[in-house]
């Protein structure tokens, strides 16, 4: 099953992984990429990855942008430890700079998505526990409601507002610093 | 003054060597902040989520999926810990389930900047701000606490709000004083004792005095210290060190108590100290097995017991590039960064037949200040280059202030010689993907 379909430089040394969407459909990855998810890396540690990985709570559309998030962030994440940031004062930050603004620009137009792509990202990263997405697609959730008063989130999200009007009050006066 | 005319020479970026520079761009790929890694798998469960009934903001149990749509609580709680401190305090007045995570937000960094918005920012008493909303907090699942009390006067129960603050659960804690109170503020360690220091990881603390006492105990899993402005002395962190088996790394600026600093053999994990503008410090002590990251300023002794682990070293002294040429590659020869800073250098650097084998990155900073020498040959750094054959990127920020009294044509001289130092050796720049001139007239 791991037969690397394009795999012409690192197929002797990747071993792949198949990932089985809820409508069936078969994505191969290389180890590197598919391990950015908690969830698998374990499921290979503990060897359950013969047949494939069968993903029930993603979509083929979800999964696709994923697998597109972990291979782009393979390189960057995955030895971190390896080499601290120790000297980050330094002025070789400019020489990696070039690098770092075009993962930037990769999650900026990454995130350019509907709100119900976004919302199936964000449950995607957390149900395979890719820390890194979760956090990217949660910041944008976060960023949207910026400045904004409590009515116009309730209304951008759908929130039900289940507070007394005098429980609201007496919260309002609470953070009444948050207002000014 | 206004001499100060940054050129940019040169920028060689070599294509080719593209995976290299991803590699090494790994190291500074910093996450997201508040990342703090138990994010959302771990939900507590509602009743303990809303304790607080007494005052009938939060009844327990009450969530319904309808109230936050799409998403699960407990990923709102994330989005929440998210967003800028007043937007999640505003956002508590939405519903029941916003208000429940707003009182167990793990993360709360407070400072005048955070709290108060431009317009209104000299009418209030952040200090009662500050007090209602720890007070308010449910006590519980606080994980990052940062007390910056800069320009806040008003910190008259610092002491109680750390006491409330601070449980088993905090990972990282913050406490940086007003500089009007003069590092009079003793830091209580009494708050981390009794196991509520049992999970730190990071501990900073500024402008106040720490005396670490026995009653503190371990902090067992403490893996970064950062003091700046503190009163300490080196016998009292020493002693708090040696308690600190995780930790890894230690900050210390103008710490102006202690004068020798002593990294105890026991800390087997420590590898990266920094230090910067300690007066009166005067030597380095360490016998840390693997202490890989250096950097320090001024004229300190350093007693080293372990120097083969050494990776990156940074220096900012005077004549410190004559002393990295002469005396590094013996020392420590497998280096791999190399940034030294330097405002007087006299002497010419050395042509030795010793070799940085590692060195991949250097950077070379000769801020002349006043005492621009017209004798110091820019020349003489070539031989930096001849030993080290592995140099991937090349820094050099040379500066020089010319004094009104210096006859133009001596500086012609220097920077004739400096644009020959260019030139001559631009062909043995292949094997470098990062070449940057920094010229300052």
């Amino acid at each position: 099953m791991a037969s690397a379909g394009s795999g012409d430089e690192k197929a002797a040394a990747a071993a792949m992984i198949t990932l089985i969407s809820s409508d069936n459909e078969k994505f191969e990855v290389t180890e590197a990429t598919a391990t950015l998810s908690q969830t698998i890396r374990h499921m290979i540690e503990d060897g359950c990855t013969d047949g494939g990985v069968p993903l029930p709570n993603v979509t083929s559309k979800i999964l696709a942008r994923v697998i597109e998030y972990c291979k782009k962030h393979a390189t960057a994440a995955a030895g971190e430890e390896g080499s601290s940031s120790s000297f980050s004062d330094a002025a070789f930050l400019e020489v990696d700079r070039a690098f770092l603004e075009e993962l930037e620009e990769f999650d900026d137009a990454f995130l350019e998505v509907d709100r119900a792509t976004l919302f199936d990202l964000i449950l995607a990263a957390n149900y395979l526990d890719i820390k890194g997405l979760l956090n990217l697609t949660c910041q944008k959730v976060a960023d949207s409601v910026k400045g904004k008063t409590p009515e116009q989130i309730r209304e951008m999200y759908n929130i039900v507002n289940d507070l007394t009007p005098e429980e609201e009050a007496e919260i309002r006066r609470e953070t009444q610093w948050a207002f000014e | 003054m206004g001499l100060l005319a940054l050129q940019r020479l040169m920028s060689l970026q070599r294509d080719r060597q593209r995976p290299r520079r991803q590699t090494r761009a790994r190291s500074h790929f910093a996450p997201r902040p508040h990342s703090d890694g138990s994010i959302c798998s771990v939900d507590t469960r509602k009743g303990s989520a809303c304790q607080q009934d007494d005052d009938g903001d939060c009844q327990g149990g009450k969530i319904t999926t309808s109230s936050i749509p799409d998403l699960p609580e407990d990923i709102w709680r994330h989005i929440l810990s998210l967003m800028p401190l007043r937007d999640a305090a505003r956002a508590a007045c939405m519903s029941r389930a916003f208000l429940c995570s707003w009182r167990r937000r793990p993360n709360l960094t407070l400072n005048r900047d955070v709290l108060l918005s431009e317009e209104h920012a000299d009418e209030v008493n952040v200090g009662h701000i500050i007090d209602r909303i720890l007070r308010n907090h449910s006590g519980t699942g606080l994980k990052i606490l940062k007390l910056q009390l800069y320009g806040i006067a008003d910190h008259y129960c610092l002491d109680s709000w750390l006491q409330v603050a601070v449980t088993p659960t905090i990972e990282e804690l913050t406490v940086v004083l007003c500089c009007i109170f003069k590092k009079k503020y003793k830091f209580p360690c009494s708050v981390l004792s009794n196991g509520n220091g049992k999970s730190i990881r990071h501990l900073e603390l500024g402008l106040c005095a720490f005396h670490p006492t026995a009653e503190l105990g371990p902090l067992r899993n403490l893996t970064s210290l950062n003091l700046h402005s503190v009163r300490v002395t080196g016998d009292e962190l020493e002693c708090f060190l040696s308690n600190s088996l995780a930790l890894e790394q230690l900050d210390l600026s103008s710490c102006n108590e202690i004068l020798c600093l002593k990294i105890p053999r026991v800390l087997q994990k420590f590898r990266c100290l920094r230090l910067l503008g300690c007066e009166r410090l005067r030597e380095i002590e360490s016998k840390a097995p693997n202490l890989s990251s250096l950097r320090f300023d001024g004229h300190v002794k350093l007693s080293l017991e372990e120097t083969l682990q050494m990776k990156k070293l940074s220096i900012v002294r005077q004549k410190v590039v004559y002393y990295a040429r002469a005396e590094l590659p013996s020392i420590m020869p497998n280096l791999e960064t190399l940034d030294i800073r330097s405002n007087i250098e006299v002497v010419n650097t050395p042509l030795l037949p010793t070799k940085f084998l590692y060195l991949k990155h250097l950077s070379i900073s000769i801020t002349s200040g006043g005492s621009f020498s017209p004798s110091y040959d820019y020349v003489s750094l070539v031989t930096f280059l001849d030993a080290s054959p592995s140099l991937e990127t090349l820094i050099l920020d040379v500066s020089l202030f010319i004094p009104y009294w210096i006859n133009i044509s001596v500086y012609s001289v220097g920077s004739t010689s400096f644009f020959f130092f260019i030139f001559r050796y631009l062909s043995k720049l292949w094997s470098i993907n990062q070449f940057l001139v920094i010229l300052r007239v």
